[in-house]
């Protein structure tokens, strides 16, 4: 695969199938808008195809994401991030409180707000991370950035939830 | 403490992907601090990304693709030679780069031998694909359940969409379902990277992880017991129980009202169905009826 052209459909395809979850999860976590993410990764697509004679195998990937950002530049967000959670499992041996079950539905409840109010660029790295278990390094070739900086980011954003969730 | 100190913008980063300890953590910030971060971390995995149908997009996008001009090319001698010279290194390349891929059936199960003599025994409704020859490092892509036994040699590494196990020559199972997963070392030693967590295991120890919770936990037998006809949990889920019900027997399972989230320790036989249904259900005091090839379950 590695030394075939992009122009081949089937390496295409394999590009879309690599890469296309991930390129769309980004930019809804930086967008928040699904509809947005998913139009900017088919106009991605379809860019990399017309370009696919200068575009080598190895570098799809990080064009991809250069491209979609680049995009997004010019489109205003509009919406907020918000990711659902599912319900923690409740059938431990200890029965819990209805205060305690509550205190923890308005905890995840808060989580959920705090992550969509992070800034962008705190939001975006924590959410590939924590949400789709890209690995620093992933991210940092994802988006064209250093791991030391992928790293300030993580920090920063874990250090914002803190705060802004207050006492737990 | 000093390596901590120079990096004090990225310490939580750090903590996240397990570079850093809790203890070690607990040196750095507040007590209320520390139990913060603990709770965010372990409320954040119960998060989700958005549902995705990657395939109705790529329909789309395949409508949209702009046709490329074919260019003509004279044929001459030259060329010709050259298409020959071509199709005889890709015949070459097909045999000793291309994927061999296995898929089990329903209520199958196959021992395949892979290029370095090493076995891999794949379980009802799994599929197994690696190259036709190895090269610098043996891999291997795995979806469902399969028992391993791996010959000497340099590191011999397993792929699944929940994480990988890595080994050199021993004798392990690993069982990859969409989120459940679990592998067991029967010799020798292995490693298993899931997310960003390395995790060994040596003889007699398995490890297992869905969705709620991660175990660890010690056992006996000296081969998987699927190999004899019985497939057995260890406080798995009920959901990944019934879905190895259903892969094993071929039948549907409507889960009506019960809850799929309870954890099932025990075993079932997988040649008898009646017998089966009975050693899941009745300790879980679950009614269940059979109606052509459904099951019915509801709450007692």
């Amino acid at each position: 695969m590695i030394n075939r052209s992009v122009c081949e459909s089937e390496v295409f395809s394999a590009i879309y199938k690599n890469n296309a979850n991930d390129l769309r999860n980004y930019l809804y976590y930086k967008f928040g808008d699904l509809e947005t993410a998913e139009d900017l990764v088919q106009e991605s697509f379809i860019k990399l195809w017309k370009n696919c004679v200068k575009v080598i195998f190895q570098k799809a990937k990080s064009y991809l994401f250069t491209v979609a950002t680049n995009m997004f530049i010019d489109k205003k967000r509009h919406e907020k991030v918000v990711l659902n959670y599912q319900k923690q499992n409740k059938n431990h041996i200890d029965n819990q409180s209805p205060e305690f079950l509550f205190e923890e539905k308005e905890f995840m409840k808060k989580l959920q707000f705090t992550l969509g109010n992070l800034p962008d660029k705190q939001r975006e790295v924590f959410l590939l991370n924590r949400i789709d278990n890209k690995t620093y390094k992933e991210i940092s070739e994802m988006l064209n950035i250093s791991v030391k900086a992928v790293e300030k980011r993580m920090h920063n954003a874990l250090k914002i939830v803190r705060k802004e969730i207050g006492n737990v | 403490m000093n390596h901590l100190k120079e990096n004090n913008d990225t310490f939580l980063a750090r903590w996240l992907n397990s570079d850093i300890s809790d203890e070690e953590l607990k040196m750095l910030v507040s007590d209320k601090d520390f139990n913060a971060y603990v709770k965010i971390k372990k409320g954040l995995r119960y998060f989700k990304g958005p549902q995705f149908d990657s395939d109705i997009l790529f329909q789309k996008i395949s409508k949209n693709l702009p046709k490329k001009e074919k260019k003509v090319i004279k044929l001459n001698w030259f060329y010709a030679a050259a298409a020959i010279a071509v199709l005889f290194f890709s015949t070459y390349f097909y045999n000793n780069y291309l994927l061999k891929e296995i898929t089990t059936n329903f209520n199958e199960q196959r021992t395949v031998i892979l290029n370095d003599g090493s076995e891999a025994i794949l379980n009802s409704k799994s599929f197994i694909s690696y190259p036709k020859k190895w090269r610098d490092k043996r891999e291997l892509t795995l979806k469902g359940e399969a028992f391993f036994k791996v010959r000497k040699g340099k590191s011999f590494t397993v792929n699944t969409q929940n994480g990988s196990v890595t080994v050199l020559g021993t004798q392990f199972n690993v069982n990859s379902q969409t989120d459940y997963f679990s592998v067991k070392c029967f010799e020798g030693k292995v490693m298993v990277i899931q997310n960003n967590d390395t995790i060994y295991l040596s003889q007699g120890n398995a490890y297992q992880s869905n969705k709620i919770k991660v175990d660890k936990w010690i056992f006996e037998n000296k081969e998987p017991t699927w190999l004899f006809g019985e497939t057995n949990f260890k406080s798995t889920p009920l959901g990944i129980v019934i879905l190895n019900l259903e892969t094993q027997f071929k039948i549907n399972i409507s889960k009506g009202n019960i809850d799929i989230n309870q954890l099932y320790t025990g075993s079932f036989n997988n040649n008898n169905l009646n017998i089966a249904l009975k050693s899941v259900f009745i300790p879980m005091e679950i009614n269940y009826r059979i109606e052509n090839n459904t099951v019915f379950l509801e709450k007692k």
